[in-house]
């Protein structure tokens, strides 16, 4: 066999190696904000079970409405092979949603680490996405309370916020 | 190489016009406002601080993608090295003002081909570093599938086929007719999701049997249609379209 083809196969076989080692998050915000340099190419291992978010609203504070989906599923069309803003803007939604979990894993349980994912960047994103969504759809809300589950289970259920 | 360059650029060209037509949404008063994001920086360096605030601003944004759109078109006719820079450092900014990526897998795929490109370009005299640059293309491209491969074949969802419509209800679309029907078929199922797990993990061999790259890549545009399909990912089928030309000088390089 060729030096070459040894060499592509070792790569290959080194792969295979580091992919059953546990992956390494990355430490800090600056590597964070830079992983797009450091692929990992494990699509789908997160898929199936994605986190979802949910909202109801209310016109006076007290009587609130079903909760509803926040971020409607859209028809297929051809053209956004090449043009797909919108749905592209669902799929970074869905990050979001997915950051949002996984700050919450990382900070734990407790009211101290409640007040930490509240103030952290991408729950105010998502305060933000909500508000956004609501303002698309009614007219009229005052109040506002968003929840984001994951399978059956809500692991986040935000407080009543006023528009 | 200048099959890739000029399939990257109308791939960059399309993300461009995408984030364009998203402008309510990272504008000031959009979700991902630069005046919420900017909390994230503020254990940064004052020169990081001051580079963000002067490049990922609404208006400075704006101006870097009307940039970066210029930029793709000048590549698709005249790869020039310092375009071929700017795209690659615009896609990087881009990635940052979207907390690490915007698109996750297609972002990852332009910027292998984007620094590839740039530094191919960088040392066009040098053959040997040229050709450096297509291997590296080449093998993330094929390591993108093999790896994938990997991780699917670890779950047993995906060895029972269970996986293909689970998934599937999960999407960004309506739930389609095809998967209606799939979820009837568990036999179809397990078939697909094993045909892609033996297609994915056997991907590599066109690095060493060179007859087999235009069946791979034949699939391999199938697979990535499908993914659009299924889950509105158009922007990886233009990634990785750009990564083919240099699997196929791969293949077509002596093993000796």
């Amino acid at each position: 066999m060729q030096p070459l083809a040894w060499i592509i196969g070792g790569y290959f076989l080194g792969l295979i190696f580091f992919s059953f080692k546990k992956p390494k998050y990355f430490q800090g915000k600056a590597m964070y904000f830079l992983r797009s340099f450091f692929p990992s190419w494990k699509f789908f291992e997160d898929l199936g079970n994605v986190p979802k978010l949910f909202i109801c609203t209310s016109a006076d504070g007290k009587t609130f409405a079903d909760w509803q989906p926040a971020l409607p599923k859209q028809k297929r069309k051809l053209r956004s092979l090449f043009l797909n803003a919108e749905g592209n803007f669902l799929i970074a939604c869905g990050s979001l949603l997915q950051q949002l979990e996984s700050d919450i894993e990382e900070l734990g349980e407790g009211r101290e680490a409640e007040l930490g994912y509240e103030t952290s960047v991408t729950y105010q994103l998502i305060k933000r996405l909500v508000v956004n969504q609501i303002s698309k759809k009614t007219h009229g809300t005052l109040y506002y309370q968003f929840k984001v589950v994951h399978g059956t289970e809500a692991f986040l259920v935000s407080p009543v916020y006023e528009v | 190489m200048v099959l890739i360059e000029q399939i990257i650029a109308v791939a960059v060209f399309f993300q461009t016009i995408e984030l364009l037509q998203l402008k309510p949404i990272w504008s000031n008063q959009g979700i991902w406002s630069f005046d919420v994001l900017k909390k994230e920086y503020q254990y940064a360096p004052a020169v990081i601080r001051i580079l963000m605030e002067s490049v990922l601003k609404e208006r400075y944004f704006s101006f870097l993608l009307i940039l970066r759109l210029l930029a793709s078109m000048i590549v698709f006719f005249y790869p020039d090295p310092a375009v071929l820079l700017f795209l690659l450092a615009s896609t990087l900014l881009i990635s940052v003002r979207w907390r690490g990526t915007f698109n996750g897998g297609s972002d990852f795929m332009t910027l292998i081909v984007l620094s590839g490109l740039s530094v191919a370009a960088l040392f066009k005299a040098h053959a040997d570093i040229v050709k450096a640059c297509l291997w590296y293309i080449a093998l993330q491209s094929c390591s993108s599938y093999f790896v994938s491969g990997i991780t699917k074949l670890k779950r047993k969802n995906w060895r029972t086929g269970a996986a293909l419509t689970g998934f599937a209800k999960e999407t960004i679309y309506e739930t389609s007719a095809l998967f209606l029907f799939l979820e009837k078929q568990p036999f179809m199922r397990l078939l697909i999701s094993w045909f892609i797990l033996i297609f994915e993990l056997t991907f590599p061999l066109v690095l060493i049997i060179p007859a087999l790259f235009p069946f791979y890549i034949g699939f391999a545009f199938v697979f990535h249609m499908a993914n659009f399909y299924v889950f509105g990912l158009n922007r990886f089928l233009f990634a990785w379209v750009a990564t083919y030309p240099a699997i196929y000088y791969c293949t077509s390089f002596k093993l000796q």
